[in-house]
């Protein structure tokens, strides 16, 4: 501890390096309305949650925390609040308790249902939080034959690194360093169906149109969401050293559009591997499908749990790499809709989803093809340095569902070409070489002629 | 030459009564006439024989016998040497007849030499000479007496030589004004003047010069000299006992304070544990506890160790100790005593809650040259103090510095530690001083400064390696007259003062390519301050003195965070805050008056009144009236009962002075608190004191911030704070017994029983470190040590072995969290595992008791022109560990989890070899 070390000659004072769980620990933070203004008086409530040892491979989201009210502080009239924590209610060491906990604040939406949700997890002492400031959407619908046409405001800026504080450096095999400053968050366009997300558009850009495939016959709302993370390094002269890392997400209020009108050629298809019931992913609903089983594995980035986790008991893991339906007739499919795709990692980390046709079930020819995009936050997150943030607690916010963007469930709308009616479409995740990567989740497979 | 041998020749004849005459016997009825008679010698004088007596009718007028009373020589008339028989030796014997008036009637020769001329010389010379008459029974008679007139040829004119020079001690080269020097054996001795200086006329040839001087070793000189030779010659005399340290003889100051122990020479540097400096021996006095053994920062009557003052001739001074642990930062050559005041100091010490220190500075020394030059392990020092007598002027100047950074370096060395060498504790001080004779006044102007600088260099080979260092600095210029003024004594000063201590980042950058220690941030606190003082003093016969003076203080303080050392938080704007934002701006001033009145012998009774303003800009002021008074009486010579009283304020404190925070902290109102004090002083026999102390201290208020508490109300910006301020007392005992400085040795036995209590507000946690309830109570003070004792004694042997040791013991602290751990209790978590808890400040328990014995071993050599001392000063030569707290954890290896309390201790020993040089 740095601020022991300067009182090393000061040795009987030293010991005031010593830190109880009762101490003080302050967070410094400010509360802005979507126009840049202060929100006084506000009081604002800190949710505590534990944070979880293992998370789910694949599916990448954490189920998030049970948060509870834990503390609470009052904005000024300029907006800004002090937050006084205990040192001990930062984690659970001091107790021989293998936890750590985070925060979350979401300030009240506003009118248009605006609003951000920040999640903080503060680590050793006084940190600065990101401004919690509701962004400014903007959202605009507007319906038509042909789809919807969507337009926003430009997104937020990355929370602006505090005078006081540091953020991580890279450093690289060949010896350069590179600071990792917060992510920028980007527009994600969510279209939100009665029973589970129909569509999400990541790195979306205004205005932006929603062809009537992407619709389909759904009653839909849609929705701009943005995402940031970052960490804070506080290393005050004197004090304790510190950090943060923290989640910030905004949200628009949701804008119905008018409904679709559009009915895939796929709807009621049969569907493999089989399903009871009514094959799920031809029906017209948009719960997602649970294929093969997830394995459970410890997060990387997480202190090992004291004890291993038991293995998983019940039956056997399903392991599925295609999913596929049969048509009632044999039709020309121009265009897939595929929703809610959830596939495995490859390394390397280039995959292919890729349709093909078949007419007895045995021989595939390909109908179209295209690249998934984005995986493994290259572009958000080259370093990998806010996985917890990033991945694990994509579903703090408590008025939507989990948002994930790079490494997200995969909503693709694919032109498909067949010169031959087809009877069979299967759909697989294709490395770059050998075999499909295992699937697990799928809301929604459509086709249309 | 002539030489007459009168009353030799006199004696001789009247010794011989037959060489008188006799003319005749006459018959009592006849006429008178002259008749001569012989005397003669008789028990008692000289007379006639009873006979003559009777025929002469003189019986019966001096019971019953004639007593000659013979004459006696009252002009001398020498004969001159005859035209060229001078120098020519003979001998004439003359027979004078002298009449009664006493003159020469007649001279006779008896006895001639071969020279005829000298008795002609003889003969006109005689009727020069004049005689009381002699008497028989009370009446002048004529008699006739033998006289020699005796030709002594001159002795040779003898050829002489000069020795002169000086007499000196060995080793301080001090004059000493009271030496004798006894040439060749003789009874009489020549002396010397103040300076020590001698001037002798010898005849030429081989002399011995004994030379004694009181309390030193008598010496014998040979010396030879020719003919008309001048030797100039300095005599050393080695001194009984070695004592290096020549102060200015002074005064024993009259006493007119409650409490003073007064400390000088020896004792303020020769004490074992105090590496020789006198401001440390205030650790072993009666009424001082500690916040830690080595620490050298006094509790005095369990106050904080802000709440005593230090000063140096009524100049407060910031800090003592570089790096808190190691030497003065005021060279102890410059300190001639320390007063130290436990309670119910003085009025002129002001804006004090506590006791006063007060070092006195040593008045210049106006003879010669001096000079001492100290070194050991860690750092060196000089002092040097040279008068200037055409002008009047002394100047003395004095600096240390260290040379930790080599002995890090050679450390890092031999323990092959890589990057220990980046490791650094600098520090260096001066003090200068330039007094100068202006008329009847003195005019002095003083410097002195300190500057601390440890800290650590970041490595140079990769980029982002931090480092950094803190530095403590503080300056002092004073310029101080005093001058006679209206029938008193008068005193003008005026101090300027700049304080700093300050944090410093350092990090390693690359620019332009290269990678360098940059400084990346700075956490300071800067004051600057302006403060004029002045007093006058003055005598109204024997009973009255009055003394009145003041004093005003400006102070500027900030606080400058740059870079890395601006906290989480910070916007650019603080609240206005002067705790939180403690840049501020203050006035302070004091007036005070003192009466010391003796109504009789055995009363001095000193009534004082002291008003202080405490403004902080913008728009707070304090203002207050401390009267005080102290008595004493003495029931004997060898007894004395005293008593005080006084209110006494100080701005809120912190554990230890820090630049800009007790000005800053003035928004949290000023902190009052009466002390009591009575005792008695008794000299049961030369050589032993033995005083007394009771006193007890309500203190209606106190703001004494924890330093941590300070930092964290920094860091609450907006959040309330709770009122830091509490009330409380003290009270306790005091007792000593001393020998004061004699010839071999000196030493003392303190004890003190101490309470110091506060009420305060605290908090009270559940199992969850909750806190579950807020309670007021009176709580034992941080630094409430019950029982302190302490026992110093020094040797010097006339080897010049010196040898010395201390006992001390203390009871500890309570453990609440100040400058110690915070107290914690057993309980287990939900799950039913043990953990630790906080527990409430009341059922704290306190920390050990510690005791630790401190040498000093010293040998002294005494050159011609100057002492060297070599000593071994150990503080805790019994390497005994003080424990500072507590360390709540775990046993190790368990399985299950076990709580472990482990003492947090460490043994400071602080050995010291030093060599100093004095001439």
């Amino acid at each position: 501890m740095r601020r022991c070390l300067f009182l090393l000659p000061l040795l009987p004072l030293a010991l005031a390096c010593e830190r109880y769980p009762e101490d003080p620990v302050f967070a410094y933070g400010q509360v802005l309305r979507a126009d840049g203004a202060p929100v006084e008086g506000l009081t604002l409530g800190f949710e505590r949650g534990v944070n979880p040892n293992t998370f789910v491979t694949g599916g990448y989201v954490d189920p998030p925390p049970a948060f509870a009210p834990y503390a609470s502080a009052t904005t000024l009239a300029d907006g800004t609040f002090t937050l006084e924590l205990t040192y001990g209610a930062l984690d659970g060491w001091h107790q021989k308790k293998d936890e750590s906990y985070r925060f979350r604040a979401a300030p009240p939406l506003d009118e248009q249902g605006q609003g951000v949700v920040g999640s903080f997890a503060i680590s050793r002492g006084d940190v600065e939080l990101p401004p919690l400031r509701a962004w400014e959407t903007q959202l605009a619908v507007t319906s038509g034959a042909e789809g919807a046409t969507l337009t926003f405001a430009q997104p937020p800026p990355a929370p602006e690194r505090p005078i006081s504080a540091r953020v991580p450096t890279y450093y690289g095999s060949d010896g350069e360093s590179q600071v990792v400053d917060a992510t920028r968050p980007q527009p994600v366009v969510q279209l939100h169906g009665a029973d589970g997300l129909a569509w999400q558009r990541p790195e979306a850009t205004s205005p932006l149109t929603l062809g009537a495939q992407v619709l389909e016959d759904f009653a839909l709302e849609a929705q701009v969401r943005a995402m940031g993370v970052g960490m804070w390094f506080f290393e005050p002269l004197g004090g304790a050293s510190s950090d943060v890392e923290f989640r910030l997400e905004w949200r628009s209020g949701r804008k119905a559009l008018a409904k679709g009108a559009l009915l895939p050629v796929s709807r009621g298809a049969a569907c493999w591997p089989p399903k009871e019931g009514a094959c799920p992913w031809t029906d017209g609903k948009l719960a997602p499908v649970e294929l093969s089983t997830r394995p459970v594995l410890v997060n990387p980035n997480k202190p090992s749990p004291v004890e291993p986790p038991p293995p998983p008991s019940g039956p056997p893991p399903t392991e599925v790499d295609e999913v596929g339906l049969t048509l009632a007739t044999p039709a020309r499919p121009s265009r897939a809709v595929i929703r809610g795709l959830e596939a495995g990692v490859s390394y390397p980390n280039v995959q292919t989803v890729v349709v093909e046709g078949s007419d007895d079930g045995l021989t595939w020819r390909p109908l179209g093809s295209a690249p998934v995009p984005g995986r493994e936050g290259e572009e958000e997150d080259p370093y990998g340095m806010f996985f917890n943030a990033r991945l694990g607690w994509a579903g703090d916010s408590p008025h939507d569902p989990p948002l994930l963007v790079e490494e997200g469930p995969v909503f693709l709308e694919l032109p498909l070409t067949t010169a031959e009616p087809v009877k069979h479409v299967r759909l697989t995740v294709r490395p770059q070489s050998g075999t499909p990567v295992l699937l697990y989740l799928i809301s929604e497979l459509s086709l249309f002629e | 030459m002539t030489r007459c041998l009168l009353p030799l020749c006199l004696v001789t004849l009247l010794g011989v009564p037959g060489l008188g005459w006799a003319q005749g016997v006459p018959s009592p009825a006849s006429e008178p006439r002259t008749v001569e008679v012989d005397v003669r010698a008789r028990d008692g004088g000289m007379g006639l024989s009873e006979e003559d007596a009777t025929r002469l009718g003189l019986t019966g007028t001096d019971g019953g016998e004639a007593t000659l009373v013979p004459p006696t020589l009252v002009a001398d008339s020498p004969a001159a040497w005859p035209e060229g028989l001078e120098g020519t030796a003979g001998e004439v014997v003359l027979e004078l007849l002298l009449d009664e008036q006493g003159q020469v009637a007649e001279a006779t020769v008896v006895q001639a030499p071969a020279e005829p001329k000298l008795v002609e010389a003889a003969r006109a010379a005689a009727p020069g000479l004049r005689f009381t008459p002699a008497t028989l029974g009370g009446k002048p008679v004529s008699v006739r007496v033998p006289f020699v007139y005796r030709f002594v040829p001159p002795p040779p004119q003898p050829v002489l030589a000069t020795l002169s020079g000086t007499v000196r001690a060995k080793g301080t080269r001090r004059p000493l004004a009271d030496a004798s020097l006894f040439v060749d054996g003789a009874p009489t001795p020549a002396t010397v003047d103040a300076e020590g200086r001698f001037t002798l006329e010898v005849p030429p040839g081989k002399h011995t010069v004994e030379v004694r001087a009181p309390g030193h070793r008598p010496r014998t000189f040979e010396e030879t000299l020719a003919a008309e030779q001048r030797l100039e010659v300095i005599y050393r005399l080695e001194p009984g006992v070695v004592n290096p340290y020549e102060t200015v003889v002074r005064d024993e100051r009259e006493r007119t304070e409650v409490t003073r122990v007064t400390l000088h020479e020896q004792e303020i540097r020769e004490v074992p544990g105090t590496l020789g400096d006198p401001f440390r021996v205030v650790m072993l006095m009666p009424g001082v506890g500690s916040i830690a053994s080595g620490i050298s920062y006094p509790v005095v009557r369990g106050s904080q160790p802000a709440a005593t003052g230090f000063f140096l001739d009524g100049v407060r001074i910031p800090m003592l100790y570089h790096l808190l642990l190691g030497p003065a930062v005021v060279a102890p050559d410059f300190i001639d005593t320390v007063d130290f005041y436990p309670g119910a100091p003085p009025v002129q010490y002001g804006r004090l809650l506590g006791g006063a220190v007060e070092g006195r500075i040593t008045r210049p020394r106006e003879d010669r040259v001096h000079a001492t030059a100290t070194m050991d392990f860690i750092n060196s020092g000089v002092f040097v103090e040279a008068p200037i007598p055409s002008t009047g002027t002394s100047v003395s100047v004095a600096g240390r510095v260290s040379y930790s950074a080599l002995l890090v370096s050679l450390m890092a060395n031999a323990l092959n530690e890589p990057g220990a060498e980046r490791v650094r504790a600098d520090f260096w001080d001066y003090q200068a001083r330039i007094e100068q004779k202006v008329g009847e006044g003195r005019l002095r102007l003083f410097a002195l400064g300190s500057s601390d600088d440890v800290g650590l260099r970041p490595g140079e080979t990769h980029e982002g390696d931090q480092g950094g260092g803190i530095t403590s600095r503080f300056h002092r210029v004073d310029l101080r007259g005093t001058h006679p003024l209206w029938g008193g004594e008068g005193e003008l000063g005026l101090t300027l003062g700049v304080d700093e201590l300050s944090l410093v980042g350092l990090e390693t950058r690359r620019v332009q390519g290269e990678l360098e220690a940059l400084q990346v941030g700075e956490y300071a606190l800067r004051q600057t301050s302006l403060a004029a003082r002045a007093r006058w003093t003055r005598r109204f016969g024997d009973t009255l003195e009055l003394g009145v003076g003041g004093d005003f203080e400006h102070r500027r303080a900030a606080v400058v965070v740059t870079g890395i050392a601006l906290p989480p938080g910070y916007k650019g704007t603080e609240p206005l805050d002067p705790i939180k934002s403690p840049s501020s701006l203050a006035n302070f001033g004091g007036a005070w008056t003192e009466l010391r009145w003796r109504p009789s012998e055995r009363w001095t009774v000193i009534p004082g009144l002291r008003a202080d303003s405490y403004h902080l800009f913008p728009g707070l002021t304090h203002t207050v009236l401390e009267p005080r008074l102290a008595v004493r009486h003495a029931l004997r010579d060898t007894l004395t009962l005293k008593g005080g009283a006084g209110l006494f304020h100080q701005p809120p404190t912190v554990l230890l002075h820090l630049p800009v925070v007790d000005t800053s902290g003035l928004r949290y109102g000023l902190q009052e608190g009466l002390q009591l004090d009575v005792g008695a002083e008794w000299t049961p026999f030369p050589g032993l004191e033995l005083s007394s102390d009771v006193f007890y201290n309500p203190l209606a208020r106190t703001v004494e911030l924890d330093i941590a508490k300070v930092a964290e109300n920094r860091r609450r910006r907006d959040l309330a704070l709770r009122d830091p301020a509490a009330s409380g007392y003290s009270y306790g005992f005091e007792l000593m017994a001393r020998h004061p400085l004699s010839r071999h040795w000196f030493g003392w036995v303190s004890y003190s029983f101490l309470q110091s209590k506060r009420r305060v507000t605290f908090d009270r946690y559940d199992d969850n470190e909750q806190v579950v309830e807020t309670v007021t109570d009176t709580l034992p003070f941080a630094f409430e040590q019950a029982h302190v004792f302490n026992a110093a004694l020094s040797y010097k042997f006339d080897s010049g072995w010196t040898l010395g040791t201390v006992l001390h013991f203390n009871t500890g602290r309570p453990e609440t969290g100040e400058v110690t751990s915070a107290p914690q209790r057993a309980s287990t978590d939900e799950d039913g595992r043990p953990i630790w808890v906080r527990e409430s400040r009341d059922r704290a328990g306190r920390l050990e008791p510690f005791f630790r014995v401190d040498l000093r071993v010293a040998k002294s050599w005494v050159y011609d022109d100057f002492t060297l001392d070599l000593s071994l000063d150990i503080l805790n030569a019994s390497i005994q560990s003080e424990v500072l707290g507590y360390e709540y954890g775990y046993e190790p290896w368990t399985e299950e989890p076990t709580l472990l309390r482990s003492p947090m201790s460490l043994p400071i020993v602080l050995p010291m070899l030093g060599l100093k040089g004095t001439y």
